[in-house]
């Protein structure tokens, strides 16, 4: 991580700027939605990339430590998967490597959803807390 | 049935509102901007803000997937976007090449 880092500093013109996007370490909450309206949610705490955050943390931290970097901006958001069953959340979270060992209780949603829709259309939605962090490059590699 | 980014006849709708393009495009000016994108994977992301920039070079490892964006992408994308399979540790380009690098969930 610290090499991509680096990199990104090389490639990057005198005060360009590093944007750093990705999931926070926190839970994941799914909700039941009918239109765009939450119905129903369940929160998922065991979700498992505090390792990657961690590790990811501690190379930008070194990056700032050795001036490579000057941090810039934060900016916090909730990234949205909105999906028709909880089959099809299985399977996005099944291609992506920060889901794929979430806990999430796909028969519970599924049987909440079925439940809820009541004639209209429910759909899952799941909410993952993510972190912009943007950097300013320094002129010197430090 | 693979994801997709928010077309509503799909079962899965990854990032609906557009939330992260618009957090993305608010970090950093990239009106005239040359921006080298790390991971860009099938380019969900890519495809959402590429209309701002000068250019944007978009690498992945997963030469499969960098392949299948680059050429499923030929004949909708401009001149100015480009997709190659590169790691972001040894990055193929020159130094001071690009105004912005973005690592969009890669670090």
């Amino acid at each position: 991580m610290v090499n991509a880092l680096r990199e990104a500093w090389r490639v990057l013109t005198p005060g360009g700027i590093f944007v750093d996007v990705r999931p926070v370490t926190a839970p994941l909450v799914v909700e039941v939605i009918i239109a765009t309206h939450a119905i129903w949610s369940v929160e998922v705490s065991s979700y498992v990339g505090a390792e990657d955050n961690a590790a990811a943390d501690a190379a930008v931290r070194h990056a700032l430590s050795r001036e490579w970097f000057v941090f810039q901006k934060r900016h916090p958001f909730d990234f949205e998967i909105d999906c028709d069953t909880a089959e099809d959340l299985k399977v996005y979270a099944q291609m992506h490597r920060r889901m794929r060992a979430a806990e999430i209780p796909y028969e519970t949603l599924e049987m909440r959803r079925r439940e809820l829709r009541n004639g209209s259309t429910a759909r899952l939605r799941c909410r993952r807390s993510w972190m912009l962090s943007g950097y300013r490059k320094m002129r010197h590699e430090g | 049935m693979a994801a997709c980014s928010s077309m509503a006849i799909m079962a899965t709708e990854v990032d609906p509102t557009g939330i992260e393009p618009r957090a993305i495009l608010q970090a950093a000016d990239f009106k005239n901007a040359r921006v080298l994108e790390v991971g860009t994977g099938d380019g969900r992301l890519t495809f959402r803000y590429a209309d701002v920039p000068t250019s944007v070079v978009g690498i992945d490892t997963n030469e499969p997937e960098i392949r299948s964006t680059a050429q499923g992408s030929r004949v909708e994308l401009p001149s100015h976007v480009q997709f190659l399979c590169a790691s972001g540790t040894a990055l193929p380009f020159s130094a001071e090449r690009f105004d912005i690098v973005l690592l969009a969930s890669s670090l």
